[in-house]
């Protein structure tokens, strides 16, 4: 019964912190509809894009994907990807709070500094995918009209997603954690957002490499963010959905060892200027 | 008395990257880094007892923020032994995190964006406390500063004094054994810092809390604090009553008065002149000879006055005194 009070009381705090990131971004308004625009307009660019691509190779289906299953796939992963590249983003205001010594005063709140970061990451992705995705999808259905999805597909799409959302959630916090070492991160940041829109299916679905650029995009931490959820969704597949999910958990196991080793390592590093 | 803080032979020392000038040092730089070794605290011992206030004074650079991060688990100190309420400060972090309140003057933990009702709000779940205390202790605290107005209004539209008022309210609602305020009326006007000394007060005195200040404003130091330490380069100058500082080594005030005739004659017990031009008078009062008061009544009465300012002496120059009378003394 007590055990159940206090998991619950920590579980009402990280929550409340994900509401608050929630609220906090959401009062951003101009901000949020001027990104949504700009996946709209992408939306719209790769409509055209891919529409010519399949009319000059003369098929309906790439890779068991047709065009508006392709145009479905990326207003997903664009949407996704798009949530939480603005900046700064995680691993800027991680990198930040480091170089300005604002870590410490968060290492001495009554919270896991890692959790904080998840939940207020999840708040404020929330505000910005759900924005995204409810603007890209409509004009998704204007431009390429509707495609089937199953309920299984969606179900299994979402597990996929959220897991996606936790790996990336661990690709920044790391990327951030590294402004200890590092004198700038943004080298590391740019790099890993290219390697994102290469092998993240973000601008060309993985169905449509060539096979052994392909093995590589869907082993890479890159290519489970937010495709391997996108593709399953609209494509459903239980054996996909296993074999996507078998990798995803690897990365996370990887992700979390490696997170909590810098993560204690670094904590002994803060410095901060006196006064 | 219980004591709640025992610091021992405390050292820290910072690494701080040397970087040559140029392109070619710059490159050097990479490759080979080099590094000065500099001491910020410098074997420093010191007990608290509990419901003290204490003051923790110096000039910039002296080592009180450094200390003050030591104490609360912030840094990680190079060697020595602390103790906080029983707690390891370091390894204790979380444990001891619900036991302490700290205000940085110039680290807010209000959220910019959102009203401050939101951060107190959210600040509730992450002490996990009781729904029917918080909203008890968040009354008496918002009665207290005076900020009912103010919950409702995004942070970011607040003036320095309102907001800080809400950041020290923020700071106690957990109900900290020890508050510890690194400049907490920095920048803020006359109001706002005896509304944020009387509730310092009435804590330490109804809820028997102990209080660590470090401040530069002497109006602080000289209202709250029965207690004050004194350092200088990471090292202990000073430990006694306020009231002995404040006689033997804070002994002067230096009085600007802004007039149209300030090239008139300056005669005053007490004063000497320190600077002087068409429009401005600097004297430096005794205050052992003469008071503040009779300075100002003088002045009203030989001078068409604009405005005066008062100022405290400089920390350099007390910290001189001390050093100088130490050495009269050996």
């Amino acid at each position: 019964m007590i055990m159940n009070a206090t998991f619950s009381l920590k579980f009402a705090k990280y929550w409340m912190i994900a509401y608050m990131s929630f609220i906090n971004n959401s009062t951003r308004l101009t901000g949020l509809l001027g990104k949504a625009l700009v996946v709209l307009f992408r939306i719209w660019i790769f409509v055209q894009l891919y529409e010519m691509t399949y009319r000059a190779a003369n098929t309906t289906n790439i890779g068991g994907l047709t065009v508006a299953m392709t145009i479905w796939v990326l207003a997903l992963t664009q949407s996704l990807q798009m949530a939480q590249s603005r900046r700064p983003n995680l691993a800027s205001s991680i990198g930040l709070e480091v170089k300005s010594g604002q870590i410490g005063h968060s290492l001495i709140k009554p919270y896991s500094y890692m959790l904080f970061h998840f939940f207020s990451f999840l708040g404020r992705s929330l505000v910005e995918a759900f924005t995204n995705i409810f603007l890209a999808g409509m004009i998704a259905l204007i431009l390429v009209g509707p495609i089937d999805v199953t309920w299984e597909g969606l179900l299994m799409g979402i597990i996929l997603l959220s897991l996606g959302f936790v790996m990336k959630f661990f690709v920044l916090f790391i990327a951030g954690i590294l402004a200890f070492w590092i004198e700038e991160i943004e080298p590391v940041l740019w790099i890993l957002s290219k390697a994102e829109l290469i092998f993240g299916g973000v601008i060309l679905p993985l169905s449509l490499f060539p096979p052994g650029l392909k093995l590589i995009a869907e082993y890479s931490p890159f290519g489970q963010f937010f495709f391997s959820g996108a593709q399953v969704l609209v494509q459903p597949s239980f054996a996909l959905f296993q074999h996507y999910l078998v990798i995803q958990i690897c990365w996370i196991v990887i992700f979390t060892f490696a997170s909590q080793l810098i993560f204690n390592k670094s904590k002994r590093e803060v410095a901060l200027n006196g006064g | 008395m219980k004591k709640v803080l025992q610091v021992q032979n405390l050292v820290k020392n910072f690494q701080v990257k040397q970087k040559k000038a140029g392109f070619w040092g710059g490159l050097r730089t990479f490759v080979k880094p080099t590094f000065k070794e500099v001491c910020a605290v410098d074997n420093l011992s010191f007990e608290v007892n509990s419901g003290e206030i204490l003051a923790f004074i110096g000039p910039n650079g002296a080592g009180k923020s450094t200390t003050i991060k030591m104490l609360t688990g912030i840094l990680y100190p190079t060697s020595g032994e602390l103790e906080v309420l029983g707690f390891h400060p370091q390894k204790q972090r979380q444990k001891l995190a619900f036991h302490i309140g700290t205000v940085f003057g110039q680290k807010p933990q209000l959220w910019f964006h959102l009203p401050a009702q939101d951060t107190f709000n959210l600040l509730a779940r992450i002490y996990e406390l009781d729904e029917k205390k918080y909203r008890a202790r968040l009354k008496f605290l918002v009665d207290a500063f005076e900020i009912e107005h103010l919950l409702n209004i995004p942070v970011r539209k607040l003036s320095l004094g309102q907001r800080m008022r809400c950041e020290v309210a923020a700071a106690l609602l957990h109900q900290p054994k020890i508050i510890f305020l690194d400049e907490p009326t920095i920048g803020l006007d006359v109001i706002a810092k005896q509304q944020i000394r009387k509730v310092i007060r009435h804590l330490n005195q109804q809820e028997k809390v102990t209080i660590f200040l470090t401040s530069h404003d002497a109006g602080d130091i000289e209202s709250l604090a029965k207690r004050t330490m004194v350092i200088n380069h990471g090292q202990m100058v000073f430990d006694g009553p306020t009231e002995q500082l404040k006689k033997n080594y804070i002994t002067t005030k230096v009085v600007e008065i802004i007039s149209t005739d300030a090239q008139r004659e300056f005669k005053f017990e007490g004063g000497k002149v320190l600077e002087r031009d068409d429009f401005r008078l600097k004297v430096e009062l005794d205050t052992s000879k003469n008071s503040i008061e009779k300075l100002m009544n003088y002045a009203v009465e030989h001078y068409s006055i604009q405005d005066i300012n008062i100022f405290d002496p400089e920390m350099e120059e007390i910290i001189a005194m001390i050093y100088r009378e130490k050495k009269l003394k050996k």
